[in-house]
């Protein structure tokens, strides 16, 4: 049957209709996917692991490829074996690395003392919309959504979705995702809202409080939302902007954790379960030891008379 | 066996895209592997075949994505009118102008979300600045696969011949 334009215009445009409704009646829901999208992150997760794990190697064999010309280009043997030797000595670094970082998230998994999943990133969602990140973990281990994540450094972010053995991680950055925060030093609460890029903004915090957070201020969790026990690093403070009009400041917060570059993680099992110790998270990157954070303070008063007002 | 090859060929792209563009650096900012095969598919596939493949690759690339379900169903289902619109100017020979209007549809279904979420009140999934880059690396992403989206329309042409002789 062959259908006219005008036909297959109505057809698409109802089309556009449809999947726009399906979107807006998706829009709020966080629920967990059905059984055949499950099905699909089953699938898909080993397939990820292993072309994540042929890259790996594949960049290995060109680099030994580049760097093999350029010793033929020297034409001495001796470089040749020189270079293979940095080669490899670079791969032992990069090991000596991993492996630091691994002892240290185990290491804070012990202290921890709360159940608790270790767990490595195996891909990337597919749309640059949002700020999701696969691992190897799923139901099988216990993950459920909603269970929050943390490394190293501090928060990840929270369980989205999961699948028998893999689940995708909403980051905090991403901007459908929140978690109750504290200013470290002065206590001041508000919420930590991802701005879909790389940071995030704390917000709801009151006007009036301008002079309890400063640039540079540590932001950690505050226990609230029952999703992370309260004192785990959510980010630092970047800028306290004070508007001409409205009740709120705006504070932005570079996230603790180096969210574009994840790699090994710790899924906490039990929600809002306080660790047994207080735990020592790792510097965030480009911290220097001694440096003093802490931009000038803002001025501390009432807010400015609005327009109109005795 | 048409329909299940441009099926696949999406699937692959989109376990490409989570799996590899990341090692690129290309994570955050796109591009949309999938996208120039459905407007191709709007542009010059049979239509109804076109939907089947639009809805099933939108809501493969929603699981995967870890998002919102429904928005790239939503977005393909506007790239698949926007191509059909097109009437196969998106079937020019040569790249530039292929690359284009995919290029110029990606752009227009990006906005088209943005204006949906202002009409919902709520934030849009990206920033606006994202909107144009992650578009245009869309576009230069249609060179690559060319050879293939063209081998599939070759098929489609060849099947119709076979089905509608004269």
């Amino acid at each position: 049957m062959r259908l006219s334009t005008r036909t297959k215009l109505v057809i698409a445009l109802l089309f556009v209709v449809l999947t726009a409704w399906n979107l807006h009646a998706n829009r709020k829901q966080s629920s967990d996917l059905n059984i055949a999208d499950r099905t699909v992150l089953f699938v898909t997760a080993p397939l990820q692991r292993a072309l994540r794990w042929t890259v790996g190697g594949i960049g290995g064999v060109f680099s030994g490829y580049v760097d093999l010309i350029h010793v033929k280009r020297d034409n001495t043997e001796l470089r040749e074996r020189l270079a293979g030797w940095e080669s490899m000595e670079a791969q032992v670094r990069e090991l000596e690395i991993e492996n630091d970082r691994l002892r240290r998230l185990a290491n804070l998994r012990e202290r921890a003392d709360v159940p608790s999943v270790g767990a490595q990133v195996i891909g990337w969602g597919t749309s640059d919309r949002f700020r999701v990140v696969r691992i190897d973990r799923g139901r099988a281990h216990g993950l459920a959504p909603g269970l929050g994540v943390i490394d190293a450094r501090g928060v990840v972010g929270q369980v989205l979705h999961t699948s028998a053995g893999a689940a995708d991680v909403l980051l905090m950055s991403d901007a459908s995702s929140n978690l109750a925060a504290r200013v470290q030093e002065t206590s001041l609460r508000g919420l930590a809202r991802g701005d879909g890029r790389w940071g995030a903004t704390l917000e709801f915090v009151n006007r009036q409080d301008a002079g309890a957070v400063r640039e540079g201020e540590l932001v950690v969790t505050s226990g609230d939302n029952a999703i992370f026990p309260a004192g785990i690093p959510v980010g630092r403070v970047t800028r306290v902007e004070v508007a001409d009009t409205g009740q709120f400041l705006t504070v932005g917060l570079e996230p603790s954790s180096d969210l574009a570059n994840l790699r090994e993680l710790l899924v906490l099992l039990e929600p809002g379960v306080p660790f047994g110790e207080e735990l020592e998270f790792l510097p965030m990157p480009g911290a220097v030891a001694g440096h003093e954070p802490y931009g000038p303070p803002l001025p501390v008063g009432p807010p400015p008379a609005e327009p109109g007002e005795e | 066996m048409r329909m299940g090859a441009a099926i696949g060929l999406g699937f692959v792209l989109l376990v490409v895209r989570a799996s590899l563009l990341p090692t690129l650096g290309l994570a955050a900012i796109g591009p949309d592997l999938v996208l120039p095969l459905v407007v191709f598919y709007g542009a010059t596939g049979r239509f109804t075949e076109g939907l089947v493949v639009t809805a099933v690759l939108g809501h493969l690339a929603d699981v995967m994505s870890g998002g919102t379900l429904g928005l790239h169903l939503y977005l393909y289902a506007v790239a698949f009118g926007l191509g059909n619109l097109s009437h196969g100017r998106v079937d020019q020979a040569g790249a530039f102008v292929p690359c284009l209007m995919v290029f110029l549809i990606a752009l227009l279904a990006g906005a088209s979300v943005t204006v949906l979420y202002g009409l919902w009140g709520a934030p849009a999934p990206r920033p606006a600045g994202g909107a144009l880059l992650s578009a245009a690396l869309t576009g230069a992403f249609t060179y690559p696969q060319l050879p293939v989206l063209r081998a599939l329309q070759r098929i489609a042409r060849r099947d119709d011949r076979l089905i509608l002789p004269g």
